[in-house]
């Protein structure tokens, strides 16, 4: 199976019934489910819960996901309305200070958390979109992005490539980013966003770099 | 310095070059890795393809847990979680109380339930003559209600405990 395969290709291999291909969804999928239960700071045992929520109802649904593009975005909210469904419930289960409002709990922070998934999002669609490029490119963004950092000469050296072309190959590398299904997905929802967007969404947007 | 100024004159990460790239090398490395288990369970979790196994999925069509908050917030009173399921031609309404599920199907038919975690079969048990049943619940996890009737096999969507 080749590296670069698209959401969707993967989506209607595992809705056909391929184990390989639904192992990959998870493998890609997982740190999005993962960086949501860490934004709701649940613990290890409840984020399992919330893992199995999101991954079961999965694959009951493959075969009627219309926008398998989108699958990104509906397991943020998947695993989101999870998580606080959990703090609810444990919320309800501890002896209860009726003045102490559990909602105010679980809204404290509510804008941080907002974008701390726009975030996870965010870089979701960043590493979707690297997979999608050609192994070359990939392979000079990777190196660019190199911690601790290379020099252009090393990286001229690796992947054999005149530093005077290092600059404008990068420059065209991220256009080829910017243009992946994945980022195009991601981007396009997000103006969405912003038309519709309230205070949160502001909050999100200082966030970014 | 409103906070829509903040966000209208800082840098678009997709249009600077330099944002752009340093955003990608924080995505790449992942602060903390995921727990294996969680893996192997999610990967487990396509077993469970009810399509395989040529039964019916019944959809949960109504979760009171999952309601507009301004109304759980009146209710001081806590009502036990209620959930609908539904299928073409049977229906299933279940409250899940602290020890056991409670269940009638519409409309009534003899019907051998079963409850089922990712781990399998949890417990069985049969629907009374007006389509009602009890049934042990575990503590955690999510769950799923199998019904099979004299014409067909059900089982409905998972839902979380």
């Amino acid at each position: 199976m080749a590296k670069n395969l698209t959401v969707t290709d993967l989506v209607e291999a595992a809705a056909s019934g391929e184990q390989e291909a639904w192992n990959k969804l998870v493998d890609r999928f997982m740190p999005l489910v993962w960086s949501v239960t860490r934004t709701y700071r649940l613990t290890d045992r409840d984020a399992e819960d919330v893992s199995q929520t999101v991954w079961l109802r999965l694959v009951e649904h493959l075969t009627d996901i219309r926008e398998p593009r989108a699958l990104p975005k509906w397991i943020i909210t998947t695993a989101k309305n999870e998580s606080l469904r959990l703090i609810k419930a444990h919320r309800r289960t501890l002896p209860l200070d009726p003045l102490d409002d559990w909602t105010t709990a679980i809204g404290a922070g509510t804008c941080e958390a907002e974008a701390n998934l726009l975030r996870a999002e965010r870089q979701q669609a960043l590493r979707d979109g690297l997979a999608e490029l050609a192994p070359r490119q990939r392979e000079l963004l990777l190196h660019l992005v190199a911690d601790p950092p290379i020099s252009y000469g090393e990286i001229s050296r690796l992947l054999d490539m005149p530093v005077g072309s290092i600059g404008p190959t990068r420059a065209r590398c991220l256009d080829r980013l910017r243009g992946t299904a994945a980022m195009r997905t991601f981007l396009s929802a997000e103006r969405e966003a912003d038309d519709t967007g309230g205070d949160c969404h502001d909050l999100a947007k200082v966030g970014r770099k | 310095m409103t906070l829509e100024v903040i966000a209208m004159i800082s840098p678009r990460w997709d249009e600077s070059d330099d944002s752009l790239l340093s955003e990608l090398g924080e995505a790449l490395r992942s602060p903390e890795p995921v727990p294996h288990r969680m893996l192997d369970a999610a990967k487990a979790a396509f077993s469970w393809r009810s399509v395989d196994d040529e039964l019916e999925l019944m959809l949960l069509v109504y979760d009171s847990s999952t309601e507009d908050e301004a109304v759980v917030r009146s209710s001081f009173t806590s009502a036990p979680r209620t959930l609908v399921f539904e299928a073409s031609a049977l229906c299933l309404e279940v409250e899940v109380e602290s020890d056991e599920i409670m269940g009638q199907l519409i409309p009534p038919q003899p019907t051998r339930v079963t409850l089922i975690t990712a781990a399998g079969k949890f417990a069985e048990t049969d629907a009374d003559e007006t389509g009602c049943f009890q049934i042990p619940r575990p503590t955690r996890g999510s769950v799923r209600v199998g019904c099979a009737t004299a014409t067909t096999s059900l089982v409905t969507d998972w839902m979380p405990l």
